[in-house]
C-alpha cells in the first residue's frame, strides 16, 4: 500500500506527561475504506491517540499525519475532513438535537440552508432522532446523545470518522443501534474507532490495532489476528482409546503439535499444522485409520479474538 | 441524498476560522434566553433601591448607587465568569467544539466580547437608565442625563475588568477556587483603595471616581480609565496564549 492509501499514519507518535508515557513510539497505519478497531484496555493511550490527532493535545516524539496532512502544522484542514465523536460526548445542553446540528454544520457550511436542513434531516434519520429532534438535550439518555454524536460527526462528510468508545456505557439495546449506524456509515467513511468491548470488535471492524500501556502490540487485519500466531489449527473431540491415533499423527511432518485434555470419556485434541493443504486431505484421514477411535467433531479452530487480546496483553505485561 | 461539493463552504482561516458562529452562540447565550432580562430585572430592583435611599440629597442618592454598582453585579459577574470557560474545559464541550474547524483565538474572543456586551447592558446600563428615570421623576432629583449616562461607562470597564480577570484565570486553573480568589479581593477592596488619594488613581478601582467626577464636574485624573483598557488588553492577550497552550 502506498503511503495514500492510509488515512491515518503515525511515525514514532509519543506523548509523556513528566515521567509518565501515556504513548510511546506508536507506529499506526489505518487504510482508507476500513473500519478500524483501536481496541486496549482502560487507560492504554487509545483516547490520548485521538487527542494528538486532532489537536487537541500536543505529541512529546514522532510525527503523524491524517488525511495527508501533518497534524502539527496542518491541523485547521485536518478538523475540516474528519468526523470526532468523544468519549463521553458534551454539547450545550440548552440545544436541541437539531440546533446542536445546525450549529455544528454553520462551522463547516454557510449554505445554502436548505440544504443544510436537508442534510440535517439526513442524519437525524441515519441515527433515529428525528422524534425527539426538537427536544432540549438535557433529557436525553446516554444512547440518545451517542446517536446525535455519530449525526454531529458525520454532518460534514468526513471523509475519516474518529469515534473515541462510541458503545461505552450503553445498554444492550443502544450498543447495538450504535453498532449499526457505524455499519451503515462503511461507504460513506473511514471509521476509526477506539474501544475495550471486543464483541463489537469482532463483529464491525476489518482491521484492528492493539494497544497496551502506551504501547502498540499487534496490527493487523481482523481475520489474520483471528487466525492466532501459533498458526492453522485443528480441534477433534474423539471417543475410545487415542493412543494409537496419537502416535500416528505425531509421526506425521506436518504436525507441528497436539494438545489433549480429557473430559470424562471425551479426549479434546488441538493439532498445530504447518501445511494447512496437507493437513486438509490427511488428517481426519489419519484418525479414522484407528478404528478403535471415533471421531465425535472436528473443525478447524476458531480463536476468539478475547483469547488473542488476553494473550498479547499478557505477554506485553511480562515483556515490560 | 445531497453531496458536500453541492454546499457553501466555511473557508474562513487564521484566528477568525469559526469565530462568527462562536460568537453568535455566545450573544444567544445571553440576548436569546430569559438570562438578559431577568439578570437587568434584578439589578435594576437592587441598585434603584440602594440609590433611593439618598433621595433627600440627590448627590449622595448617585454615589450611593456608583458604590453599590461597584459591588453587587460584580459578586454576579464574577460566577457567571468563571463557568462560561471553566465550565466548557471541565465538561468537554470545548473539546468538541475546538475538534471542528475553530480557533483558540475565536474561542476565547466570542466568550469575552458577548459577556461584556451581556454584563454592560443588563448589569450597568438598563439599571442605570431606571435608576435615572426613578431618581429624575419619581424623586426628584436634577440629574443631567447625557453626563449620567456617560458616567456608566467607567464603572462598565470595571465590570469588564472583573469579567476578563476572572476569564483569563479560567484558562489556567481546573477549579473555581483559584479563579475566583483572585477577582474577589478586587471587588471589596476596591471601593476603599478608590478612594485613597496616593493608589486611588493608579488601577482600575479609580473608575468609580471617574463615573462620580464626571456628574459632579469635578476633575480627576484619567489614569485609571487609561489603566484599565490596557489590563483589558493585557488580560485578552494572556488569556489567548494561554488557551492555545491548553491540552484536552
Amino acid at each position: 500500500m502506498t503511503s495514500e492509501s492510509f488515512v491515518i499514519q503515525t511515525d514514532g507518535l509519543g506523548k509523556s506527561y513528566g515521567e509518565v508515557k501515556a504513548l510511546n513510539m506508536l507506529d499506526l497505519k489505518v487504510p482508507r475504506n476500513s473500519i478500524f478497531a483501536f481496541l486496549g484496555p482502560n487507560g492504554a493511550g487509545k483516547t490520548t491517540t485521538i487527542k494528538l490527532l486532532l489537536g487537541l493535545a500536543k505529541p512529546t516524539g514522532g510525527t503523524a499525519s491524517v488525511l495527508g496532512r501533518n497534524i502539527a502544522t496542518d491541523n485547521d484542514e485536518i478538523r475540516r475532513n474528519v468526523g470526532y465523536l468523544a468519549q463521553q460526548p458534551k454539547f450545550y445542553k440548552e440545544l436541541s438535537a437539531r440546533e446542536t446540528l445546525r450549529f455544528a454544520a454553520s462551522l463547516f457550511f454557510k449554505g445554502p440552508k436548505e440544504m443544510v436542513e436537508e442534510r440535517i434531516e439526513y442524519l437525524l434519520g441515519v441515527v433515529g432522532l428525528e422524534e425527539k429532534a426538537e427536544r432540549p438535550i438535557e433529557g436525553f439518555s446516554g444512547g440518545e446523545i451517542q446517536r446525535l454524536g455519530i449525526a454531529q460527526a458525520q454532518i460534514n462528510f468526513p471523509e475519516l470518522l474518529i469515534l473515541d468508545e462510541p458503545a461505552a456505557g450503553l445498554d444492550p439495546e443502544g450498543r447495538e443501534q450504535v453498532l449499526k449506524i457505524m455499519e451503515s456509515l462503511r461507504h460513506e467513511s473511514t471509521i476509526f474507532y477506539s474501544t475495550h468491548i471486543l464483541d463489537d470488535v469482532q463483529r464491525v471492524s476489518d482491521r484492528v490495532a492493539i494497544l497496551n500501556k502506551g504501547n502498540l502490540i499487534a496490527q493487523a487485519p481482523i481475520e489474520q489476528l483471528l487466525v492466532g500466531s501459533e498458526g492453522v489449527a485443528y480441534t477433534l473431540v474423539l471417543e475410545g482409546n487415542t493412543k494409537t491415533a496419537y502416535s500416528a499423527l505425531s509421526a506425521e511432518k506436518w504436525v507441528t503439535s497436539i494438545s489433549e485434555r480429557k473430559e470424562k470419556d471425551r479426549t479434546h485434541w488441538v493439532v498445530t499444522v504447518e501445511d494447512n493443504s496437507a493437513a486438509k486431505k490427511q488428517l481426519l484421514r489419519t484418525v479414522l485409520r484407528d478404528d478403535k477411535v471415533d471421531v465425535l467433531d472436528f473443525g478447524l479452530k476458531q480463536y476468539e479474538l478475547e483469547e488473542i487480546f488476553m494473550r498479547l496483553v499478557e505477554e506485553d505485561d511480562i515483556s515490560v | 441524498m445531497s453531496s458536500k461539493n453541492s454546499f457553501e463552504l466555511v473557508t474562513v482561516t487564521g484566528w477568525r476560522m469559526g469565530f462568527s458562529t462562536l460568537f453568535k452562540k455566545e450573544l444567544k447565550t445571553w440576548f436569546g434566553t430569559n438570562a438578559w432580562w431577568q439578570q437587568a430585572g434584578l439589578w435594576s430592583l437592587i441598585l434603584v433601591m440602594f440609590g433611593s435611599v439618598g433621595v433627600g440629597d440627590p448627590e449622595a442618592g448617585v454615589f450611593i448607587f456608583y458604590m453599590m454598582a461597584m459591588i453587587f453585579p460584580g459578586i454576579a459577574i464574577i460566577i457567571i465568569s468563571q463557568a462560561r470557560i471553566l465550565e466548557e474545559k471541565r465538561l468537554g464541550s470545548a473539546a468538541w467544539v475546538l475538534s471542528k474547524p475553530v480557533s483558540r483565538t475565536a474561542f476565547i474572543v466570542a466568550k469575552f466580547i458577548p459577556s461584556a456586551l451581556g454584563f454592560m447592558t443588563s448589569m450597568m446600563l438598563i439599571p442605570g437608565i431606571l435608576f435615572y428615570i426613578v431618581a429624575n421623576s419619581l424623586l426628584g432629583a436634577t440629574i443631567q442625563f447625557v453626563p449620567f449616562i456617560i458616567s456608566l461607562i467607567p464603572l462598565m470597564l470595571w465590570q469588564l475588568f472583573l469579567s476578563w480577570l476572572t476569564m483569563c484565570l479560567a484558562t489556567f486553573f481546573e477549579k473555581e477556587g483559584p479563579v475566583m480568589a483572585v477577582p474577589f479581593p478586587f471587588l471589596f477592596i476596591g471601593p476603599s483603595l478608590a478612594q485613597n488619594p496616593t493608589y486611588g488613581p493608579y488601577g482600575p478601582w479609580g473608575l468609580i471616581m471617574n463615573s462620580i467626577s464626571i456628574t459632579t464636574g469635578e476633575s480627576y485624573p484619567i489614569y485609571p480609565i487609561v489603566i484599565t483598557v490596557v489590563i483589558l488588553l493585557l488580560l485578552l492577550v494572556i488569556a489567548i496564549v494561554r488557551f492555545q497552550k491548553h491540552e484536552f
